[in-house]
């Protein structure tokens, strides 16, 4: 049995299916899509975004500075527990034993200095709402032997209840204020410039002397590369903070040294990680091809060699950046960094170390800065590996 | 202002020690030593080990060569010089006694039967050597000038290199007497008999580097304790030193110095009871241990942390200027909210700890020129526009340099607010390591400003004045008045009370030209376990181990 027609034309929408074939993109734009899909990474570049943002605009609309001080409100929590003097009057009775006002809401109202401090008893008298305070703190030195009673507090010679009635979030100062009275957030917003902008500047600098150094040395060899890789193990010889400290003598200290410094120094692993690369690749067929249609020595290099190091250069490169602002910040101490008041992230975070039993959210808020940051460097750079490599594109 | 200011220092020292003994009671002696003494009602503890921190590994432990004051902590417990600080009082130690010759010159010292850690006996031979090899400027001690401030014949002209260092005005008579010369009555030298740059070497051990003084076998000392083990950059075991003339009063065995640099790991330690003494204290933490501790202890020292305006800046150059910056500092606040430790706030230059011949506070006597301890907004700003720079314009970037430090940054931060606030003077803040600080500031290389503290060598005023005369090396400023160096000159060939009278010319003179911003008069924070009973630390800072006990506390 035979049918009028075993063969028949495939329709047009069967046949555009059997094509196996993808729309053409450019090289940056298969990046982007790969990226795209890898949500972490994407989570790493808004969040770079977003602090970049913060740095860059929050700052312009606050209307206090880093260096503002306020003198007495030193060392105050961005948590405050408050106790109650009865009639919606509130204070926080501060680690250093001095009330300051605070209102029910958790807004700083007044750190007036005491109007009577006695020594030797161990008292401060305040004048608070035109009541008269006094803080009694001559129990602190024997506050084991007595079940952990402190101070007492006393309002027109009345005592109070002193356990914290609430515990309220520092309206004034989000994130509270270091041992000057100034603001933290304000100090890790200024910082983020700093911290952010040595990083990124500082990582470019080593990535375009790392890469074309290392290209060049890789790709040529011979005599070039051994001259040039015994340059590279020279600088890498001298300790580096030798060098910065003889960049302090002839440049002033302060933002552009560092940058500088970094600049100078840190390329050397870059371009040894470049060399590395370009001398296993040089071998292969692609390269070979390259040569013998007559690409220039330059766009070999460019366009075929670096390309297919992109994934170790990009990791290195997401690396250097929390590196350099480490190193910024260990700069910072030694007094070649920006100098006082303007603090990076790591100025903060060391300024912080001393007072780490009392205060410790001094400490804690530009190191979750500098985490943050951290992670999401890392994670855009992973991300970048995978979307720029040429091999693992599908 | 100042008296209440005095008064209310006494009055916390003594709230602060009394409450901190326990059983035992606490006496502030007179003039600015402090003793912690106990009333006799103890238990001794099985272990007589004192766990101290010095803080750093010291440079040296050599008596002559050490200008630290780690290393004097040390020395002032292993050797023993002519006399003793105790109570405020010079006490006989290796003199037994000694004379004076009626024109003040002639300085005959008794030696006791005192032998050295290997048994040997002490003789006035070692102290020659010793003095003469610390007054030698082949032995390039850094505390040389010490010998010259002890007006000691011919030290100056030896330092100099004028003279031999055979003409030095010390000769040992015979085993057991000392005879000293001095070139002009000196009321304070029985003072620096007690200083470790005065204490004796053997000339069979010493070294020119001070070596010899880390190395257990070779750093026989004559004081209470010797040498054991040294453990570089980690402890330093010093063990009794049963050949020590009061060797019978001595009841502690041990003595181990820790050195940790960190001060947060410092007091972690303390706090673990892991260390008996210690001084390395953060900052942050200060306000709530006075309020807390009761083994937190601030003791009086004579010093006083200043700026040092640089004499050779041409806005610098008049006084109005320097005096307007000074009185826009409220040195109050500093102290109150950034310094936290004790300190007085400073109306001028010479702390008010420094006796004078009569056993007076120089400083109560001499006034406060018209400084107060709060900022004088109004003055500061009227002399400054007399000088041309009304509400700071003209006037450069006024630039602060201070070494790394926590500290100094703060105290450096607050001060750039102030002059901001107060003058509308814009400061820069620069830093540097301490090496290439030190540097920096002795090649008056600074700009404008450079931080500076002053501690006392003697409790004289002369300690504290003479670095402003324009031959000292620590005139950082570079500060230069004929008058002022005049006064110091005739006060140096004077006694008694025509002395303090050139003293007190010399001081008016220096505050009328105010050459630094004085900021405050330093303190001594410690902390001493209640388990430490009759510790001492002499009026210069160094601390006195041998009557020590560790004891049973109760709880």
């Amino acid at each position: 049995m035979s049918k009028a027609s075993e063969w028949e034309l495939v329709s047009q929408e069967e046949r555009q299916s059997q094509i196996i074939a993808r729309p053409s993109h450019t090289y940056w734009q298969d990046a982007w899509r790969m990226l795209r899909k890898n949500v972490l990474a994407m989570l790493g570049l808004f969040t770079i975004i977003v602090i970049a943002c913060c740095a860059i605009f929050l700052p312009m609309i606050s209307n206090t500075s880093y260096s503002d001080q306020q003198a007495g409100f030193g060392n105050i929590p961005p948590r405050i527990e408050l106790t109650a003097l009865g009639d919606d009057t509130y204070v926080y009775v501060h680690n250093e034993y001095k009330l300051i006002q605070v209102s029910g809401k958790g807004e700083v109202l007044n750190a007036s200095e005491p109007i009577a401090s006695d020594l030797t008893r161990a008292t401060k008298t305040y004048e608070i709402d035109g009541k008269e305070v006094v803080l009694d703190y001559s129990y602190a030195k024997r506050a084991k032997k007595n079940g952990g009673v402190k101070y007492k507090i006393f309002v027109d010679g009345k005592e109070v209840d002193t356990t914290p009635v609430k515990t309220v979030w520092n309206k004034t100062n989000i994130l509270g204020t270091d041992s000057l009275g100034r603001d933290i957030w304000i100090r890790i917003l200024y910082g983020a410039r700093i911290s952010l902008l040595v990083g990124l500047v500082a990582s470019i600098v080593n990535l375009i002397i790392g890469v074309v150094y290392g290209g060049i040395s890789g790709f040529e060899g011979g005599k070039v590369d051994n001259i040039m890789m015994r340059i590279v193990d020279i600088i890498n010889s001298i300790p580096s903070l030798l060098i910065v400290i003889l960049l302090m003598v002839v440049i002033k200290p302060g933002l552009q040294t560092i940058i500088l410094t970094i600049g100078l120094i840190y390329w050397v692993g870059m371009a040894r990680l470049v060399r590395g690369q370009v001398l296993s690749l040089k071998e292969q067929e692609f390269v070979l091809a390259a040569r013998t249609i007559g690409v220039s020595k330059f766009k070999i290099i460019m366009k075929h060699l670096i390309p297919n190091a992109m994934g170790p250069i990009i990791v290195s490169l997401t690396m250097s950046i929390p590196s350099a602002i480490f190193t910024e910040s260990f700069l910072s101490f030694i007094g070649l960094g920006v100098s006082a008041p303007m603090a990076s992230w790591g100025t903060l975070a060391n300024d912080a170390l001393g007072g780490i039993r009392s205060y410790p959210y001094q400490l804690i808020a530009p190191s979750v800065a500098i985490a943050i940051t951290m992670f999401a460097f890392n994670f855009l750079g992973d991300g970048l590996r995978d979307a720029l490599d040429p091999r693992l594109r599908k | 202002m100042k008296k209440k200011l005095i008064l209310a220092l006494a009055t916390v020292m003594a709230c602060v020690s009394f409450a901190g003994c326990g059983s035992s009671t606490a006496s502030s002696a007179e003039g600015t030593s402090t003793e912690v003494v106990s009333d006799g009602e103890y238990t001794l503890a099985a272990e007589q080990t004192l766990k101290v921190n010095l803080g750093a590994d010291p440079l040296t432990l050599d008596p002559q060569l050490n200008s630290a004051a780690d290393g004097s902590h040390v020395i002032n417990n292993a050797y023993e010089g002519l006399l003793r600080e105790k109570d405020g009082e010079m006490v006989p130690a290796i003199a037994e006694s000694y004379t004076v010759s009626e024109d003040g010159l002639v300085y005959t010292f008794q030696l006791r039967e005192a032998k050295w850690s290997d048994g040997q006996a002490v003789t006035a031979g070692d102290f020659e050597f010793a003095w003469k090899r610390g007054a030698d400027p082949k032995t390039a001690s850094e505390y040389m000038y010490i010998f010259e401030s002890a007006n000691i014949l011919n030290a100056k002209e030896i330092g100099t290199g004028e003279k031999s260092i055979d003409e030095l005005g010390v000769k040992a008579i015979d085993d057991k007497t000392l005879e000293v010369t001095l070139s002009v009555p000196t009321d304070f030298f029985t003072q620096l008999c007690a200083y470790p740059s005065m204490m004796p070497v053997r000339a069979d051990m010493v070294d020119n580097e001070g070596g010899w003084a880390k190395d257990p076998a070779k750093a026989i000392s004559n004081g209470p304790f010797v040498l054991s083990e040294y453990k570089m950059g980690d402890q330093l075991i010093y063990v009794k030193n049963e050949n020590y003339w009061n060797a019978e009063n001595i009841t502690l065995d041990k003595i181990v110095y820790y050195m940790i640099v960190d001060e947060s790991t410092s007091h972690t330690k303390y706090t673990a009871g892991e260390l008996d003494i210690n001084e390395f204290i953060p900052l942050d933490e200060m306000p709530k241990l006075i309020a807390e501790d009761p083994t937190f202890y601030i003791l009086p020292k004579i010093g006083t942390y200043y700026y040092a305006f640089n004499m050779n800046t041409p806005e610098l150059q008049d006084a109005r200027v320097r005096k307007a910056l000074a009185l826009a500092v409220d040195k109050e606040q500093i102290v109150n909210e950034v310094a936290r430790a004790g300190e007085i706030a400073a109306t001028g230059f010479m702390p008010n700890n420094v006796l004078d011949h009569e056993g007076n506070y120089f400083a109560e006597q001499s006034g406060d020129y018209g400084l107060s301890t709060k900022a004088n907004v109004e003055e500061a700003k009227a002399l400054l526009a007399e000088a041309g720079y009304p509400d700071g314009q003209g006037l450069p970037e006024i630039e602060i340099l201070y070494n790394t430090s926590e500290k100094h940054k703060q105290i450096a931060e607050a001060i750039q607010e102030m002059l901001k606030q107060n003058l509308g003077v814009t400061v820069k803040l620069t830093n540097q390591e301490w090496a290439v600080f030190q540097e920096t500031t002795n090649n008056n290389q600074f700009n404008h400003m450079a931080r500076r503290g002053w501690i006392g060598d003697y409790n004289d005023p002369q300690t504290m004045l003479e670095i402003f005369e324009s031959t000292n090396g620590q005139n950082i400023g570079r500060y230069s008045n004929a008058e002022f160096d005049n006064a110091m000159a005739l006060a140096r060939q004077t006694t008694g009370a025509e002395r303090m009278e050139h003293l007190h010319e010399a001081h008016d003179i220096l505050m009328e030209d105010m050459p630094m911003l004085p900021i405050f008069y330093y303190s001594y924070p410690i902390m001493v376990q209640d388990t430490v009973v009759d510790w001492a630390m002499t009026s210069t800072s160094k601390m006195w181990f041998g009557d020590v006990k560790m004891v049973v506390v109760e709880e």
